[in-house]
């Protein structure tokens, strides 16, 4: 059980990768999610480690994002932007960087370009 | 046929000898044990429970039987024997009954896995039950001790049994173990409220056990739907306070509370995601038992009206 | 059967870890329906708990294969998550502890490496155990996983180099399989993993298998057993690698709990291959020792597999089942070097 997402060193199967801002991501095809919220946080089940989480809604957002095509940090912001009626401006760019690389250290997103 | 109709005799001779049969809920489970003070306490605490046939099947036989060699005699112990192995250390022999009590809530919680098993205790009103996860120390055994005395059902104090198919609540109707001060506060709240033998020193300190009362004993059977999780925290002179709590977060704890959450992978997900979407989640503070049963029965009327 | 009976049952199942294997028979068998409901819960547990262990597993074997897939070696599963990993009978209903690999010799240092660096961290040994099992067993000792708590063993061969039955890892290597889905995985050649099989079970000598050793082997024996090239070349590689004492002493135990035996226009290759009729037979009337039976037959369809079951003594069962975790440590790894602590290396081994 995981109040927190872990850390990258700690979970995934995935060495962390810092995102750079043009790369793209994808969901990692081998992991498997199910998702329950009432309106605030969620709790995701990952099937193949048998762990929950609970993630701040914005990361729902983003894993949303994932689950329907590839996309940069950039087209991350412009989409929830887009979703949410927000500024796609720095302060959201940044976060977004942040869980990127939560959720590529966890191994449910990976870098495009990789072999 | 209820324990209560045996003769004295028989109840010793039966337990000393080839075991007695109880049914707990879904459980029927064997006691073997020739120790005087722990024939006396299931005597007087399991009166009202069903005695199973001597042939029928039973989920777990435990024999408490003296240790042997030089602690048979000098500060006697006793042990607990479960399929023909020994599990735990011996406890002395004064301790006889609560290592039962003990030994019967780990063989639930280590095997019934057609079950999602919470460390919680529940109790129910009308149909809907609600929810005390807490780790030992809460208070919670004491809440539910008085909240079983003022119109509520018990159901477990000790473990939550949330079925697979339903995500209904099952009650074992067993005796509620209470620890050190609660014991006094639950005689002075409950002064009709019968209590086993206290057994002092124990590795929880001075422990006493609570007979369940008749009518929740004779509603065993029946199933209860969750309505509410509260997760108690006793803190002196605190007032009674209900906050609500986010139901991601009540999830997670809940789950770390289980005794089975993980081993049931994604069937446990979806069961215990049932309970939290079915239920009002809320965080407790409280010190005195007579304001927390009344936040309690507000809750209910409530959810009545 | 009797209620009592069932009680036994379960209580024996349970305490040779086969709770679930038992349940997994009934399923298959049809025969679910016709438990009595008390019984038929406790079954439908112990596969619960099974399904859990086996996704443990997997998850592990993902780790282990992120960790090592750079590393000039195969990384071939052994044992339990190999039967998993390839869908083979035996991993069916199993209670699933360590995971066990099988590696390039040469490559040892850097797998040690490699797992270090993914949280796989040696056992902490006394130094003169810890060089001993090096320099001598030329073994990496167990590894836990910091984090996970889990057990990995990581071999170079199927038996110890010091033991009766050693033998290079480059000869298993050449026959090893890879996983269809999963290309950097790989699985020992059928007769192989038969064979690692049988060796296990007679550790030095000593018939120390459990029961569940000797249903894996019949459930591997009964697969691979379909192809008609199986028996022939099973006792050309037992030849080969000198394995025909083992193989001759686990093939007549299987065959007189199962009744599993090799096709009569093998037998005469298998009794040249096999011990001497002496030992042969003292093993036999061991085993029936340790198999007798203490209870009256009864009616039933669950007869055979019960009365089977009622035979097990309480020498075949190993830790209670309620110490047994996912990852236990115990192995054969630690109990050599029990036996080799006290022997100086001049004497030691067969």
């Amino acid at each position: 059980m995981n109040p927190q997402p872990r850390s990258a060193a700690a979970g995934g199967a995935e060495p962390a990768v810092a995102p750079r801002p043009q790369a793209r991501w994808r969901k990692n095809p081998r992991r498997q999610f199910h998702w329950l919220d009432w309106g605030g946080d969620s709790v995701v089940f990952e099937l193949r480690s048998g762990h929950t989480y609970q993630f701040a809604p914005m990361v729902a957002a983003v894993m949303a994002c994932f689950e329907e095509q590839a996309r940069s940090v950039d087209e991350l912001a412009a989409a929830i932007g887009s979703d949410l009626g927000i500024a796609a401006d720095n302060e959201l760019r940044l976060a977004l960087v942040a869980i990127v690389e939560q959720l590529s250290g966890l191994g449910w997103i990976e870098p495009i370009d990789r072999p | 046929m209820i324990l209560g109709q045996l003769s004295a005799g028989d109840l010793a001779r039966r337990l000393a000898g080839p075991g007695l049969a109880i049914r707990t809920g879904p459980f029927s489970i064997r006691m073997r044990s020739g120790i005087d003070s722990l024939q006396t306490a299931v005597a007087l605490l399991y009166d009202r429970h069903s005695v199973v046939d001597e042939d029928a099947f039973c989920d777990f036989t435990l024999e408490i039987v003296p240790a042997r060699g030089l602690r048979r005699w000098v500060r006697p112990q006793v042990r607990l024997f479960l399929e023909g192995q020994a599990p735990f250390e011996p406890l002395p022999r004064e301790h006889a009954f609560p290592l039962l009590e003990w030994s019967m809530n780990w063989c639930i919680s280590a095997q019934a896995h057609q079950y999602l098993l919470l460390h919680a205790a529940v109790v129910a009103r009308a149909g809907v039950a609600m929810v005390l996860p807490a780790p030992p120390g809460s208070g919670k055994s004491t809440l539910c001790a008085g909240l079983i005395h003022r119109g509520w059902r018990l159901l477990s104090d000790e473990m939550a049994l949330i079925s697979l198919a339903g995500g209904e609540l099952s009650a074992l109707a067993r005796p509620v173990s209470l620890k050190n001060e609660s014991v006094r506060v639950i005689r002075e709240f409950a002064p009709e409220a019968v209590f086993s033998a206290e057994a002092r020193d124990t590795s929880k300190g001075t422990v006493a056990h609570l007979k369940p009362k008749a009518d929740d004993v004779a509603c065993m059977d029946e199933p209860a739907r969750p309505r509410w999780i509260v997760f108690p925290r006793y803190l002196r002179d605190a007032p009674a306070t209900l906050a609500p709590r986010p139901k991601a977060d009540a999830m997670l704890e809940l789950g770390r509370n289980a005794f089975n959450y993980a081993l049931l992978g994604q069937t446990g997900f979806e069961v215990l995601g049932g309970v939290i979407s079915a239920s009002d989640c809320y965080d407790f503070t409280y010190s005195r038992l007579d304001e927390a049963i009344e936040i309690f029965d507000a809750l209910f009327r409530q959810h009545r009206g | 059967m009797s209620p009592r009976d069932w009680e036994l049952l379960l209580a024996q199942a349970r305490a040779a870890r086969l709770l679930a294997r038992l349940a997994q028979l009934c399923e298959t068998r049809g025969w679910m329906a016709a438990v009595p409901d008390g019984p038929r819960r406790h079954l439908e547990s112990g596969k619960r708990f099974a399904d859990r262990l086996r996704f443990e597993v997997l998850w592990e074997v993902e780790h282990i294969q992120a960790a090592l897939q750079a590393l000039p070696t195969p990384i071939v599963l052994l044992k339990g998550a190999a039967y998993l990993a390839a869908g083979l009978p035996p991993g069916n209903g199993r209670l699933f502890s360590d995971v066990d690999i099988l590696v390039r010799r040469e490559q040892l240092p850097g797998v040690e490496s490699a797992l270090f660096a993914a949280g796989w961290i040696a056992e902490k040994l006394k130094p003169y155990d810890d060089r001993y099992y090096r320099q001598w067993m030329h073994e990496l000792p167990p590894l836990q996983h910091v984090q996970r708590r889990t057990y990995l063993d990581v071999h170079h061969s199927i038996a110890p180099p010091t033991s009766r039955f050693a033998v290079d890892g480059a000869a298993l290597l050449t026959g090893c399989r890879a996983l269809p889905e999963e290309p950097r995985l790989s699985v020992l050649a059928p007769v192989d993993m038969v064979l690692h099989s049988a060796v296990h079970l007679l550790q030095e000598g000593q018939f120390d298998g459990g029961l569940r050793d000797l249903l894996d082997l019949n459930d591997l024996l009964l697969h691979f057993g379909a192809d008609t090239s199986f028996w022939p070349d099973l006792l050309q590689r037992a030849r080969e690698l000198g394995f025909g004492v083992p193989l001759g002493h686990a093939l007549v135990q299987i065959d007189r709990l199962f009744g599993t035996r090799v096709p009569d226009r093998w037998a005469a290759e298998l009794r040249s291959l096999a011990p001497p009729s002496a030992s042969r037979r003292l093993m036999a009337s061991l085993l029936a020792v340790a198999l007798r039976p203490d209870h009256s037959s009864c009616d039933s369809r669950l007869t055979g597999l019960a009365r089977w079951l009622l035979y097990v003594r309480s020498h075949w069962l190993r830790m209670p089942w309620y110490q047994i975790a996912p990852h236990l440590v115990r192995k054969a790894w630690a109990r050599s070097l029990e036996r080799y602590r006290s022997t100086p290396p001049a004497e030691a081994g067969v």
